[in-house]
């Protein structure tokens, strides 16, 4: 037996991201295999397998979870609505708008975030009390681990999520002639697009038989000062018409309305997902 | 038995009732109970026989290897020995880590009396349909 050790990365792997429960003795007989003869290929055939099979299983043993986080975050887009009218309100009472600016992305930031957060909290509270009702037992550890796991995937899928529209948006409306460049202009509140300072403007047009709601978003856009001085002006609506109501906003179906849950269905699985392994491999990446 | 009936009747025909659910609950018992090994697990626990002492991770998928003559994942050997370790048919013990194997520990397996005997029902059912195959086979080729 030589003493050639397998490789790093697909050792690492399988020690942290592996949701089985026999790790120890399959990194050491995969160990025992390489040194005995086995290639690297055969090795990284053999985690990658053992990757994908842990994790099916795992899913398996968690299909409650995964179908109550499919269902809460069927209602996300419904409870959005009704925040989002809230939340306007509140900016206009509070006068968040003409406040100067951090201030006045950090109040809209807040604004959009705490309804969304505290409604992925109330899913796991009502999962975690049903779950109690049913016989198993949770721990404060366990449930404050899953707050910050719920609240962190959350920021950064919605973060990731706008940055992709946004940036969609500027390629689809830019020509290849002209260009234009994100520049920040003289201090002032308007320099900020409006998309990142708290999601689209929302406007109520009454109609006949139903009110529809329409999302605009205004993202001033100016070309860079030393190729072209002259600035102008990008509109376009993010997502042309959709129903007022929310019980219309919980059975919409559009490709739209998918995006807008995957935030919240990511959230509640990932804070609901009591695998012992998967937060181990997460404390190991931050550190 | 009547739809509707009186009063009287009632607290007869909830007893019947409960009755019947707790027949069908023991059927799903039953059928729980009765479920055969499959293809792979029984494979996996005739390797565990096969090799005594020295079952463990590595020996069980060569012997795999060898038998079917194709690649075993060794992940899927393992979530097949979890399964039947969940349903008590074989138990396991971890022996003590060592250098060759990076320091880790092994984890060696052995059948329990249920194994044995899930093993030998299995094969019972198997000869008796084999036995049965070469009319079939006969009728098939000629």
């Amino acid at each position: 037996m030589s003493s050639i050790d397998p490789p790093r990365l697909p050792a690492w792997m399988l020690e942290h991201l592996n949701a089985g429960n026999s790790n120890e003795a399959l990194a050491g007989d995969l160990v025992e295999e390489v040194r005995c003869g086995r290639s690297a290929v055969w090795y990284w055939r053999q985690v990658l397998g053992a990757l994908v099979i842990g994790w099916l299983g795992n899913i398996r043993s968690h299909r409650n979870l995964v179908v109550f986080a499919a269902l809460w975050s069927m209602l996300a887009p419904g409870w959005t609505l009704v925040a989002m009218r809230v939340a306007e309100h509140e900016a206009e009472a509070w006068h968040i708008w003409r406040l100067d600016w951090p201030w006045s992305s950090l109040c809209s930031t807040a604004l959009f975030f705490a309804p969304s957060l505290i409604f992925i909290w109330v899913g796991m509270a009502f999962y975690i009390v049903a779950q109690i009702f049913a016989g198993k037992h949770f721990n404060l550890r366990r449930m404050g681990r899953g707050l910050l796991l719920g609240t962190s995937v959350f920021i950064a899928v919605s973060a990731a999520l706008a940055g992709s529209v946004m940036l969609f948006q500027l390629l689809e409306h830019t020509e290849v002639q002209q260009r234009p460049m994100l520049s920040i202009a003289p201090a002032g509140p308007s320099f900020v697009p409006k998309a990142l300072m708290g999601g689209p403007e929302m406007t109520v047009v009454h109609g006949k038989h139903s009110n529809e709601v329409r999302f605009t978003t205004r993202v001033q856009v100016q070309q860079n000062p030393f190729w072209a001085p002259q600035p102008f002006r990008l509109e376009r609506d993010v997502s042309a018409t959709r129903s007022s109501s929310p019980l219309g906003a919980i059975t919409e179906s559009s490709a739209w309305a998918v995006v807008n849950r995957l935030p919240f269905f990511l959230s509640v699985l990932f804070a609901l997902w009591t695998t012992r392994r998967l937060t181990s491999g997460l404390k190991s990446i931050v550190r | 038995m009547p739809l509707l009936c009186s009063n009287a009747d009632r607290p007869q025909i909830s007893m019947l009732t409960s009755l019947r659910y707790l027949y069908f609950f023991s059927i799903i018992e039953l059928m729980a109970d009765r479920s055969y090994l499959g293809e792979f697990e029984l494979m996996i626990l005739l390797a565990v026989i096969n090799l005594g002492e020295e079952a463990y991770g590595v020996p069980i998928s060569r012997e795999l290897e060898r038998c079917r003559g194709r690649d075993v994942v060794v992940g899927s050997v393992y979530a097949a020995l979890e399964r039947l370790e969940t349903k008590g048919l074989i138990h396991s013990t971890l022996g003590e880590p060592t250098a060759e194997r990076g320091g880790k520990a092994k984890r060696y397996f052995r059948i329990t009396n249920e194994g044995l005997r899930q093993v030998h029902e299995t094969r019972r059912v198997l000869s008796q349909l084999w036995q049965a195959l070469p009319e079939l086979k006969r009728s098939v080729y000629e």
